[in-house]
């Protein structure tokens, strides 16, 4: 490195650089360091190497006595470091933290947050991924400014959690990622709460229920079994999946789960279903499953067309949408990397899908305004659905734009 | 509210005029303190900027003003919108663009520009290319340097 470092400082010697007038370099000191703010720690030191300058604005910037850090990003899972992370939390809090995001690795339990942790006017946004570790406040809790709150592979009891949401009166969002120790999720207490989140482990069933009556999104994806939703008397918007395609339990059982769940989805305005979930309303033990009428404006079904997918699934979701405006296709799964390889006759045969699937489509539903496939552009091409959909008869519904959108451009 | 007074004159270094709606430039908390102030009429004299930048300055502010459609699709496009506006400036445009933002004050725009700045650092070689300025170290303060942050070059 020395050496290429070396040959550039001959060149731009020789070549007059030195920057010009209008070059980054000759920017006052404090927008100099208001970009090394923005780059990696690491990168911002080795700035100390470009020129005189750069080293004095890299010493006068401190990050870790400036007055304000905006945020800390801990990550570690060696036993060695267990008794530095209390120092971190600490310099976090007296430097009035924002945003901050701690993922503990530890093969057993080796941490126990302090007291003090559990107490800042500062943090908005937290993040904790905490492996075979609890998180047990033994005193009150106060956040009084989080807003956005994500816990991930903790182990958490039903009461822990009481606590600590009844520290954060301004929070909005939620985030529960592999807590497979809640039973029931009870957030009927926090009115501020709009989104939650929450992503079952694939084989534990936790938590069984959800008492949300506040929330207006819900985004949950399911393990074997669907959760219980008691009250989400609120929801307006809901992005719903399960793991596998298939159900475990008894008939009966996962009928009635199914069929409880698909009637708190009634008055959502916006929802999302994944390719697992629209496979489940497909299986022949649910066909007998009474539907009820969607308040559905906006549905987005994240899938690949499959057979399996299209009858009687969405058909009979998209007959029981009576005010859908806009339907969305979105075929984003690995599936659809693949599927550029495929053999002709397979191509074929999934054009016929879309092809069933857009009859399907226009036959169901006259309130639909705006109709989008979003698939990579190449696949577009390669498939020609474009071209396919000009050959479609539009009945009587003429004002429905089809509209085709590359999945890497939103 | 009458439609002139959603409108305001924003005019450039080399006098080229820019009418936007009022919402778009009181993005800029300079644009905004003058107007509250009235100091200034329905056209605002921006005498640091050229009209070059500031169009630039503009079709931002016009982006980051009116967002339509829905939720978390539309901030993430949004993103993407940023990521493409600053992908192919060059070294003087983002030099004229940060110092037109920290002029008009647009924390947003201030922060994504140097942010694009601060991006270029893959490398510290490619960093230098990229600013184009002299090392004036000798090698023996260059091996110091390193020596006393080992762990920032240490790969």
């Amino acid at each position: 490195m020395a050496n290429s470092r070396r040959r550039r400082r001959e060149n731009s010697i020789g070549g007059g650089g030195g920057g010009g007038g209008d070059s980054i370099s000759s920017l006052p000191d404090e927008l100099l360091q208001q970009i090394l703010c923005l780059m990696p720690t690491k990168f911002a030191v080795r700035t100390s190497l470009l020129s005189k300058r750069w080293r004095r604005i890299c010493m006068i910037q401190d990050r870790y006595t400036a007055p304000k850090m905006m945020s800390l990003y801990l990550r570690t899972g060696m036993a060695s470091t267990v008794k530095h992370i209390n120092r971190w939390i600490e310099l976090a809090k007296s430097r009035k933290v924002e945003n901050m995001s701690l993922q503990l690795k530890f093969k057993t339990s080796k941490y126990t947050f302090p007291d003090s942790f559990y107490t800042d006017s500062f943090l908005k946004e937290l993040k904790v991924s905490i492996f075979y570790t609890d998180m047990i406040p033994r005193g009150s809790v106060s956040w009084t400014s989080l807003k956005k709150f994500s816990l991930s592979y903790c182990r958490l009891s039903d009461e822990s959690l009481a606590t600590i949401l009844s520290g954060c009166p301004v929070l909005q969002s939620l985030t529960l990622y592999f807590c497979n120790e809640l039973r029931v999720l009870d957030l009927s207490n926090s009115s501020s709460l709009r989104t939650l989140r929450v992503d079952r482990n694939y084989s534990a069933p936790t938590p069984m229920q959800i008492v949300a009556p506040h929330i207006h999104c819900l985004k949950l994806m399911n393990s074997q079994l669907p959760c219980t939703l008691v009250d989400v008397s609120s929801l307006a918007e809901a992005k719903l999946d399960f793991w596998y395609g298939s159900l475990h339990g008894t008939e009966a059982d996962s009928v009635r789960k199914m069929q409880e769940l698909l009637e708190k989805l009634h008055n959502v305005e916006k929802l999302t279903l994944g390719e697992n979930f629209l496979q489940i309303l497909s299986l022949p033990k649910l066909r007998g499953l009474p539907f009820p009428v969607f308040n559905v404006q906006a549905l987005k079904l994240e899938t690949f067309l499959f057979e399996y997918v299209i009858p009687p699934g969405i058909e009979r979701l998209l007959q029981n949408s009576h005010y859908l405006k806009r339907l969305t296709l979105h075929a984003r799964t690995c599936k659809n990397e693949v599927g550029f390889r495929w053999s002709n006759s397979r191509r074929d045969a999934e054009s016929k899908h879309v092809a069933t699937f857009i009859e399907l489509m226009f036959k169901s539903i006259k309130t639909l305004e705006k109709m989008v496939v979003r698939l990579k552009d190449c696949y577009l091409e390669a498939r020609g659905f474009k071209e396919m959909v000009q050959t479609l008869p539009h009945n009587n519904n003429d004002n429905v734009s089809i509209v085709f959108s590359d999945t890497r451009y939103k | 509210m009458s439609k002139s007074e959603k409108k305001i004159v924003l005019k450039s270094l080399d006098n080229e005029a820019f009418e936007v709606e009022k919402a778009v430039a009181l993005q800029s908390q300079t644009i905004w303190v003058m107007c509250e102030d009235k100091c200034v009429g329905n056209e605002i004299p921006l005498e640091n900027v050229t009209g070059q930048i500031l169009a630039k300055v503009i079709d931002y502010c016009k982006k980051h003003a009116v967002v339509d459609g829905d939720g978390d699709e539309s901030s993430e496009e949004l993103k993407n919108w940023d990521t493409e506006f600053t992908k192919n400036m060059d070294q003087s445009t983002l030099f004229n663009m940060i110092l037109a933002a920290n002029y008009l004050n647009i924390k947003s725009l201030l922060n994504l520009t140097c942010q694009a700045v601060a991006d270029k650092t893959k490398t510290i070689d490619e960093f230098h290319t990229f600013l184009n300025i002299e090392n004036n170290f000798t090698p023996e303060e260059e091996a110091q340097i390193c020596q006393e942050n080992l762990w920032a070059f240490d790969d």
